[in-house]
């Protein structure tokens, strides 16, 4: 966003310096070239004011080329005046009669313009009288150009000589160039002041956005007391970020006291089931003999209700844990809880076998990492028929390392696949089993809440696989 | 045996009054930790022998009640409380609590951990006189001895078995109440397993007939026996 938003100011920014300079830069080089060519025409008349044809006729003029007597002197003025001037100023100069013949020329051997080169076009329109308009323009580019400048000489309303002035242009296109670097250096100039300003006001409008960007991800990945500082940036940004922190609090509040209340039902059903517990004890006293198998019966329901207090509370606590990831050994942790379990898989016949590298380095919490995978264990034992067994294989590729429990149990269809994991579902073909069916919902909530996760998959050709999965390496939570 | 038990909560004091009375406890119900305090100042009566202590009280807080029963007396402690958390359980053991039980709790469990504070309790004051060997049956005429594991009724010799010697001296740690058969079983013949059916009834009759007092003995339906140690003194208030 930042690199787009400052690409469009910039890129405006140059337009707008581009639409200023372009027109100025082409003014600039018009004024430079009127200039010169006002002076040449000044120039020019001012030799066609020396001229010295007054008194004569103009059929006179017409029919005999040559000044009268006494103007020899003048003409030779004039051409050592013409000689001077192209001397000064490097420009050629010439007057020539109507058909092209010199009265005086400056350099010596230069002739009078021919052909269709600009200096024969201003030649012709003078010839009719006209002065010359302004000449095409001279760019700095252009290779060896000269400026033509003709001016007709009239006498008596006949046009009877044509002043020509031929300027090279190398002074003029430089000039132009100089103008042209001055105008492009304070262009470069207001575009590295854009350029600055755009970076600061690009950072200023998106610093809150790339806080509030923080905190959502931070949010979204549980670490729920992230917040916005209050800090720059437009007003509505700013309002926005309280906005962000308000939602923030209220969906923190809501889930403290969603975790609160489940923490406090399962305390406070305790004391009622108690007194129950308590009563049927003393129902039991009164029964007649007999019906010990009832009386056990009532006190297990009494403790699989109080289990399920246990599990609901452990779910609150696992919710609200915010546990610390560490590098962890997970093969050595595998190895240990399989030791931990062998004696009750044993007690129910089930075998537990295990594969897998001798090291797998991962990023977890080891207490909640272990305890999602006892809880899966109970779970692959629970399910397993005597005499098959249960297999968990470690296994480390480059993003993380994958705990797999398989057990030859039933399994589940498709479509309980997609349930387990819930809180308190269970498949209804397994409503007998043991359990509150919150502990895989509880190594869920461990797993997340460590970086890692929790999947499932079928087993060929019956059960059911548990994948517990830890990052390889420090993820950002 | 005297408890005492504080519980805010009135129905599970009930119910919990109840059932300890009916296995041969005297227990007063303690309503708050002031309460409980008082019942503990010594009055004349038999001293407690266990503080069942709810945690969650009215006045004060559990733990406070505890630290100052331990102030003042060695009576053991069992917080019986709705708080499972381990840091709640370690605190109070650290307060000087002898157990901690979590509600709702096992009848069974709770009255096997009573028994074992209980006898902790008299253990921790060998020089009372409690299981010395003219202890509590002197009335009846029987006398235990345990150094020596004899006994004798009305100064007559009695032979008895291992089991029914360990028999008899389990009943009499703490005549008039009911020990639960899976305790009895436990204790004398060292198994979690309740024998095979009538093993224990076969031991009582052969107790009984033995010491030619049929009636020390009492059988509680559905729970287990208990020694009785004066006949006429027998409904006193444990079946409050």
């Amino acid at each position: 966003m930042r690199n787009r938003l400052l690409g469009i100011l910039l890129t405006l920014m140059a337009c707008v310096l581009a639409a200023l300079g372009v027109p100025l830069g082409y003014l600039m080089a018009a004024a430079e070239q009127s200039a010169v060519v006002v002076d040449r025409i000044d120039d020019a008349a001012r030799f066609a004011q020396d001229l010295p044809t007054q008194g004569r006729s103009t059929a006179a003029m017409k029919g005999d080329a040559l000044p009268v007597q006494g103007d020899t002197s003048r003409l030779h003025a004039l051409s050592v005046e013409a000689a001077r001037y192209h001397e000064l100023y490097g420009a050629r100069i010439g007057v020539f009669h109507r058909d092209g013949s010199a009265i005086a020329v400056a350099p010596a051997d230069w002739h009078a313009p021919t052909g269709d080169s600009p200096g024969a076009e201003a030649f012709r329109e003078a010839l009719d009288g006209r002065r010359s308009h302004n000449p095409p323009q001279a760019w700095p580019w252009d290779e060896d150009r000269t400026l033509t400048v003709a001016l007709p000489v009239v006498r008596d309303g006949d046009v009877v000589a044509v002043v020509i002035t031929e300027s090279p242009t190398g002074p003029l296109r430089s000039r132009i160039l100089h103008r042209w670097l001055v105008i492009g250096a304070g262009e470069g100039l207001a575009m590295v002041v854009a350029v600055l300003l755009a970076v600061r006001l690009t950072g200023w409008v998106l610093r809150p956005v790339r806080t509030l960007d923080r905190a959502t991800h931070d949010i979204a990945t549980g670490r729920m007391n992230a917040r916005v500082a209050p800090s720059g940036g437009p007003p509505e940004l700013r309002r926005l970020a309280r906005s962000f922190n308000e939602m923030a609090d209220h969906v923190v509040f809501a889930m403290d006291q969603q975790r609160a209340f489940v923490a406090d039902a399962s305390h406070q059903l305790r004391n009622p089931l108690a007194a129950l517990m308590l009563r049927v004890e003393l129902l039991g006293l009164e029964l007649p003999e007999g019906h010990d198998a009832e009386l056990g019966a009532v006190r297990e329901e009494g403790t699989r209700l109080a289990r399920v207090l246990d599990d609901l509370l452990g779910l609150a606590t696992a919710e609200h844990a915010r546990p610390e990831p560490e590098p962890v050994d997970l093969t050595a942790l595998v190895l240990a809880r399989l030791d931990a379990w062998r004696p009750s898989a044993g007690q129910r016949g089930v075998d537990l076998v295990w594969d897998g590298p001798a090291r797998a380095q991962g990023w977890a919490d080891p207490i909640g990492f272990g305890s999602a995978l006892d809880a899966v264990l109970d779970n692959a034992i629970k399910f397993t028929p005597a005499g098959e067994r249960v297999s968990v294989t470690v296994a480390a590729d480059k993003q993380e390392v994958a705990v797999t429990v398989a057990d030859t149990g039933p399994g589940l269809t498709e479509e309980e696949l997609e349930r387990i994991g819930d809180r308190f579902w269970r498949s209804p073909r397994h409503q007998n089993v043991d359990g509150s069916g919150l502990g895989l919902s509880i190594a869920r909530t461990l797993l997340l809440a460590g970086g890692g996760e929790l999947s499932f998959s079928p087993v060929e050709p019956h059960g059911l696989a548990v994948t517990l999965a830890a990052p390889r390496r420090k993820t950002d939570l | 045996m005297r408890l005492l038990l504080v519980e805010d909560d009135d129905r599970v004091a009930a119910a919990l009054v109840a059932v300890l009375g009916r296995h041969g406890f005297q227990v007063r119900h303690a309503r708050s930790g002031h309460e409980a305090l008082d019942a503990l100042v010594p009055d004349g009566n038999e001293p407690y022998r266990v503080v069942l202590l709810d945690l969650g009280l009215p006045d004060r807080d559990g733990f406070e009640v505890c630290s100052r029963i331990r102030a003042g007396s060695g009576v053991p402690v069992i917080m019986v409380t709705a708080r499972a958390d381990i840091r709640s359980r370690i605190h109070g053991l650290n307060l000087g609590a002898d157990d901690y039980v979590v509600k709702p709790y096992d009848m069974g469990e709770l009255l096997a951990r009573i028994h074992a504070v209980a006898r902790r309790g008299t253990a921790g004051t060998p020089a009372e006189n409690t299981e010395t060997p003219t202890g509590p049956l002197e009335s009846r005429g029987v006398v235990i001895d345990r150094e020596r594991r004899r006994v004798t009724v009305e100064g007559r010799d009695v032979a008895l078995t291992r089991k029914e010697f360990d028999l008899l001296a389990l009943l009499a740690q703490s005549p008039g109440v009911v020990y639960r058969r899976e305790q009895i079983f436990s204790e004398v013949w060292r198994s979690g397993w309740e024998g095979n059916g009538r093993t224990l009834e076969v031991h009582i009759g052969s107790l009984r007939t033995k010491l030619g007092l049929p009636g020390l003995v009492e059988a509680v339906r559905g729970v287990g026996y208990r020694l009785i140690p004066d006949l006429p003194a027998d409904s006193g208030e444990a079946g409050r």
